[in-house]
């Protein structure tokens, strides 16, 4: 196994975008608190995915150092599988850890019981601080705002496909694999 | 473009196995048997690419030689299924919300249709016991509270939301 300059800098273009697309969304999402997460992580990521993909295929076209000595063929390649890192990076940052601290239950419930005095709560005194409205409510919120839902008045409908292919997906994903127990 | 191929079928293939020990005899803790069975995938990956490397006598192998790019792929794409599984485990609140619309149709759901779903059991405190069985949070009977783990857990993500600049989340 020969490591080489093209692998690196499949790698190395990735991480940057990677940790470049970590700062700008911070702070977008710092200056516009009101404003969409959603919106700030997609247009973070899609411009440092832009950049990327650029910056390959200036590589590609003009050629030059430091990766003179690669065909054209190869640093397309080698592009593509510098946006196919960048995008599940982004993928396992967004679903595996900001999605965490924005939707998670169990994150929710270990914060409110780390301000409760003590650490600790009774079943009641945590349902008076976080409970099924608010969970549904918060849910109801972003489903329309993302255009997942449409409301007519008091009556939500279904909207958008994205999210319910999601949905559908995980339920085949059950069929194929059935879970332990029914959790909610 | 062989080491990129190798690492998309090394995880096609552990996604078959992990799908057949799944359903045949399912380990315990699940996510805990996904990481080994991916792990094992990224040992064998390796030692395919240092053998295949060794036969090649150091040339690259099947044109454009990416070895790092292929496990930082297989890395990468494992953590994504994993993550994606998890969701199999527990129902989020978001994807019974639309697929409930969806059986219902044009005629759709209020708050009150919603919530007579969605309770308090089912979405808190289901996710309470979980924290319990897990060891984040011990339940004395009448109280819940919160153990060393459980602490360090929300002050790590209390930092990070507090970078970002958003509340409680949930």
């Amino acid at each position: 196994m020969v490591l080489n300059r093209l692998d690196l800098a499949v790698v190395g273009t990735a991480l940057v975008s990677f940790l470049f697309f970590l700062v700008l969304h911070v702070i977008v999402i710092r200056r516009r608190p009101d404003s969409s997460a959603f919106q700030a992580l997609v247009a973070s990521c899609a411009l440092f995915a832009t950049l990327d993909a650029g910056a390959w295929l200036w590589l590609m076209i003009a050629g030059g150092q430091p990766l003179a000595d690669y065909p054209a063929t190869d640093i397309a390649v080698a592009g593509v599988a510098s946006l196919a890192l960048y995008g599940l990076l982004s993928f396992d940052y967004v679903i595996g850890w900001f999605n965490l601290g924005e939707t998670a239950r169990r994150i929710r419930l270990l914060r409110e019981l780390a301000r409760a005095p003590g650490q600790r709560m009774t079943a009641d005194e945590l349902l008076r601080v976080y409970n099924a409205d608010m969970i549904v409510t918060a849910r109801l919120g972003r489903l329309v705002s993302s255009g997942q839902l449409r409301v007519d008045g008091d009556r939500y409908r279904l909207g958008g496909r994205v999210f319910l292919g999601q949905a559908q997906l995980l339920v085949l994903l059950k069929s194929l694999i059935p879970p332990p127990a029914a959790k909610h | 473009v062989i080491h990129l191929g190798s690492s998309l079928a090394a995880l096609v293939l552990v996604w078959l196995l992990h799908v057949m020990w799944f359903r045949l005899s399912p380990p315990r803790t699940r996510v805990q048997g996904l990481l080994k069975l991916f792990s094992v995938g990224f040992v064998v990956l390796v030692s395919g690419f240092v053998w295949a490397g060794w036969q090649r006598a150091g040339g690259p192998v099947g044109g454009v030689p990416l070895p790092a790019t292929a496990l930082v792929l297989y890395v990468l794409a494992s953590l994504a299924y994993i993550i994606i599984y998890t969701a199999v485990e527990v129902d989020s609140p978001s994807a019974l919300i639309v697929l409930l619309m969806r059986e219902r149709g044009d005629q759709g759901m209020t708050f009150s249709d919603l919530r007579e779903v969605l309770t308090d059991d089912n979405l808190v405190m289901a996710r309470m016991r979980d924290l319990v069985a897990v060891g984040s949070v011990s339940d004395t009977g009448t109280q819940f509270r919160l153990e060393p783990r459980g602490l360090l857990i929300a002050r790590v993500f209390a930092i990070y939301r507090g970078l970002l600049g958003r509340g409680l989340g949930g």
